[in-house]
């Protein structure tokens, strides 16, 4: 799977073309710019070496020139003095053996020409390049002079092709060196560059890609829905972005650690990697979310690809000797119409998403502008929210709880209420989700413990010693904090004792009902306080489960109430739960009790005990 | 109009009569500056050089070349400041490093010649050939000067001369 996904990563790399465009130029230009440089670094030291072994071989030869010029000046000096021509001329003739010297003349310090010797056939003429580079010829003069006088100027005219040999031969070797040299440092820079596209390559990826799937990321994820989206436009297609996210991730990870999370992560990576198609492209941008473009889609295939992720996921998945179900809903958006752009577009299967998982999870959804204002409304929410504890919008409201019996009041169960004025009266299955994403759940569950405690440390100072408080705790605060010091610190600062107080669980708290929660619930009863199973009969609490748990009451839903004594089934449903109960130790407690037909036959049933508007509102302490 | 056609012949007349003066007058700076540069390719003995002096004596009768070799005055020999000295036939001429016989009787060079024979002083001496006991005899043919050397009276008194010079003779009696 791990290899499957390794290649899929691959041919992704490459499909993308993929380092992006402008990095290939980029690349490019870099490769000519390093080659001109190297060329030309070895050009100047080419020329810089040849011009050096100019001067050099120009000062040799010149050397060498006012060598013969000065033995044969010596011996003319006496030539010219008795005024010997002929003899001066013989002097000059010895410069036959050496053929570089083109013409040798002697002038007497009027300027008159005393003597001469020309080569025979120095008339050659020396090719353009050598003239145009002053390596033609070379002229040389140097007085004649006796008794510190000078009698004579000897004037030496050299044909430099000796040097202009020696000077062919050094180049070709310098040449031939220099583009030794520049294939070498090619060879050599081919290599580096390979390594450093490599590294680039390397940058890429990971500024592209997720490092823990293999999956594009957020980054990568924006510019190829972009371009996708300009394809679309321009063809006039359409296309669907499904944003997913997983069901249970945050228990997994809040529960059983980030690695177990991250190994969930990865498996889940690889098993999209094997349902979606290559060209539907899968990107995680982030925690638990993923997407999936389709370019072309129309609403029935996305709702096709939509459900075949859902049954992929749906699977449990053996991580660490754990069997993890976790499922996932998807929120489904189409370009053009639910947004034109990568964010609107995100933004509408975000607001979708969260109606798939309002709607119960394992679901998914298309967007739609309702759903708009209710993110709008959501953003709202919380916003307020984050005020509501600081501003003292919240409070707490109290349900009497009642013995079905005899009628004796004998708790309350605490329900809180946020009056917001910018919203006004909030329902709890309004913001409680809302604070549950939000982590504020913590913040709101601490400040109705401490309420509770408080009001109930009131009631048993005004002699209502019997009171018993039953307040809700949600799953959320299950996980990550500290429940059971809260709850501790809660009695401590109310000097409330722990059998007044009664915490009310649902059933998704329970569910999976890891040695975790088993653990927090063990030292919630070590502490004397109660535990009540809230909403019982809708979930899946299983009755090996409540044997096995710390629990002291079930509260039967108001679901099964409502209805009887008329409805049968609900009749049925409440007598197997009653039934059950007491055959477990449990006491029952019905909710939405609201006649007294249903009071006496839930009374008759052997349900002890009841809340509902029969009894009363939940209604301020005071 | 008579005399102005008299003019032409009479300068004619004139430069023909001048030539051979100026011709003679030339030949003697000629001669002169041969002299003196035959003093630079020779090389004495040691210890037979005055201190910061070269002294050239001058021996001749006629007063043109005394004046030609009297311009030299104040050049310098290897360094030494040359001082030409005319002298007579029957002074004393020890102090000289080289004699220049010029023109003068036979029977008078005859006798200046065996005076200084066995002295380190180097003898010049006009003469178309040859002339017996003077290192270097000097004739003129044509414009140029040309000189005949006597090695044998050169080497006998310890003088040396530029293998130069020597290329440069007419002739070499060795």
């Amino acid at each position: 799977m791990a290899h499957d996904s390794g290649l899929t990563l691959i041919h992704r790399i490459a499909r993308m073309s993929q380092t992006p465009k402008p990095l290939a130029d980029h690349r490019r230009g870099w490769d000519r710019l390093n080659w001109l440089s190297t060329a030309l670094a070895l050009g100047i030291a080419t020329l810089l070496l040849i011009s050096s072994e100019t001067t050099t071989l120009r000062e040799d030869f010149q050397h060498r020139l006012a060598t013969q010029a000065s033995l044969v000046a010596a011996n003319s000096a006496a030539a010219v003095v008795f005024q010997d021509a002929l003899s001066a001329r013989d002097n000059l003739a010895a410069f036959r053996h050496s053929p570089e010297i083109l013409s040798a003349r002697i002038f007497l310090p009027g300027g008159t020409l005393f003597a001469d010797y020309h080569k025979g056939g120095a008339n050659e003429e020396s090719p353009p390049w050598a003239r145009l580079l002053g390596l033609d010829r070379i002229e040389y003069q140097r007085p004649l002079r006796l008794e510190n006088m000078t009698v004579a100027e000897i004037r030496l005219v050299a044909d430099l092709e000796p040097l202009r040999a020696r000077m062919l031969g050094f180049i070709a070797v310098v040449l031939g060196a220099a583009l030794f040299g520049l294939f070498i440092a090619q060879a050599l820079m081919a290599r580096l560059r390979r390594a450093m596209r490599r590294a680039e390559d390397d940058m890429v990826r990971m500024a592209h890609y997720d490092t823990l799937t293999g999956l594009p990321n957020r980054a990568f994820f924006e510019i190829h829905t972009e371009q996708v989206l300009a394809r679309a436009a321009a063809a006039g297609q359409r296309a669907a972005l499904l944003f997913f996210d997983l069901d249970n991730f945050k228990v997994v990870n809040d529960s059983l650690g980030h690695p177990i999370g991250d190994q969930l992560l990865k498996a889940v990576a690889a098993q999209l990697g094997q349902v979606v198609r290559q060209s539907d492209n899968l990107s995680r941008l982030g925690g638990d979310e993923f997407t999936l473009l389709i370019e072309g889609a129309d609403q029935h295939q996305a709702s096709a690809i939509a459900e075949h992720v859902i049954q992929a996921l749906h699977q449990p998945f053996p991580i660490d000797g754990h069997e993890l179900s976790i499922g996932a809903s998807i929120g489904i958006a189409l370009y053009p119409d639910d947004g034109d752009s990568v964010d609107k577009l995100l933004r509408s299967a975000d607001s979708a998403l969260y109606a798939a998982k309002a709607a119960g999870k394992h679901t998914w959804r298309f967007f739609s502008a309702a759903m708009d204002e209710q993110a709008q409304h959501r953003l709202v929410l919380e916003a307020g929210l984050h005020r509501a504890l600081d501003r003292g919008e919240l409070r707490m409201v109290y349900q009497p709880i009642v013995d079905l019996g005899s009628g004796h009041l004998i708790g309350y169960e605490a329900l809180m209420r946020w009056n917001s004025p910018e919203l006004g009266e909030v329902l709890p299955a309004q913001f409680i989700p809302v604070a549950e994403e939000t982590g504020l759940i913590h913040a709101l569950g601490d400040f109705a413990l401490r309420s509770a405690c408080a009001q109930t440390r009131c009631w048993l100072d005004e002699g209502r010693t019997e009171l018993v408080v039953s307040v809700n705790v949600s799953a959320r605060q299950f996980y990550g904090r500290g429940l059971v010091e809260s709850v501790r610190q809660a009695l401590a600062a109310a000097n409330l004792p722990p059998s007044h107080l009664d915490l009310e669980i649902t059933e998704t708290a329970l569910m999976g009902a890891e040695q975790e929660v088993v653990d927090i619930l063990n030292d919630l009863h070590a502490l004397g306080v109660s535990l009540s199973l809230d909403d019982f009969g809708i979930g899946y609490a299983s009755l090996s489960q409540l044997k096995r748990l710390p629990i002291h009451k079930l509260k039967i839903d108001r679901n099964f109430v409502m209805d009887i004594p008329q409805d049968s089934d609900d009749v049925a449903i409440t007598t197997a739960i009653v039934g059950m109960a007491e055959a477990l130790g449990l006491s029952v407690v019905a909710e939405g009790v609201e006649t007294r037909e249903q009071q006496a036959f839930l009374a008759a049933l052997g349900c002890h005990r009841g809340q509902g508007y029969l009894f009363g509102k939940p209604e301020p302490a005071e | 109009m008579r005399l102005r056609l008299l003019r032409f012949p009479c300068l004619c007349l004139m430069l023909a009569l001048a030539a051979p003066a100026r011709a003679a007058l030339e030949e003697n700076e000629a001669r002169a500056a041969v002299v003196y540069h035959l003093t630079l390719f020779a090389e004495w003995p040691p210890g037979s050089q005055r201190e910061g002096h070269f002294n050239l004596c001058v021996l001749t009768e006629n007063e043109n070349s005394a004046h030609a070799l009297a311009h030299l005055n104040g050049k310098t020999v290897k360094g030494a400041r040359l001082v030409i000295w005319r002298k007579h036939p029957m002074q004393d001429l020890g102090a000289c490093q080289a004699v220049y016989l010029s023109e003068m009787s036979d029977p008078l060079r005859d006798h200046v010649i065996n005076k200084l024979a066995g002295l380190p002083v180097l003898t010049i001496a006009n003469g178309d050939i040859p002339v017996p006991g003077a290192m270097i005899s000097l004739g003129v043919a044509g414009e140029r000067v040309y000189f005949d050397i006597d090695l044998s009276v050169v080497q006998r008194v310890g003088l040396r001369l530029d293998a130069k010079l020597l290329r440069l003779a007419r002739s070499i009696a060795k």
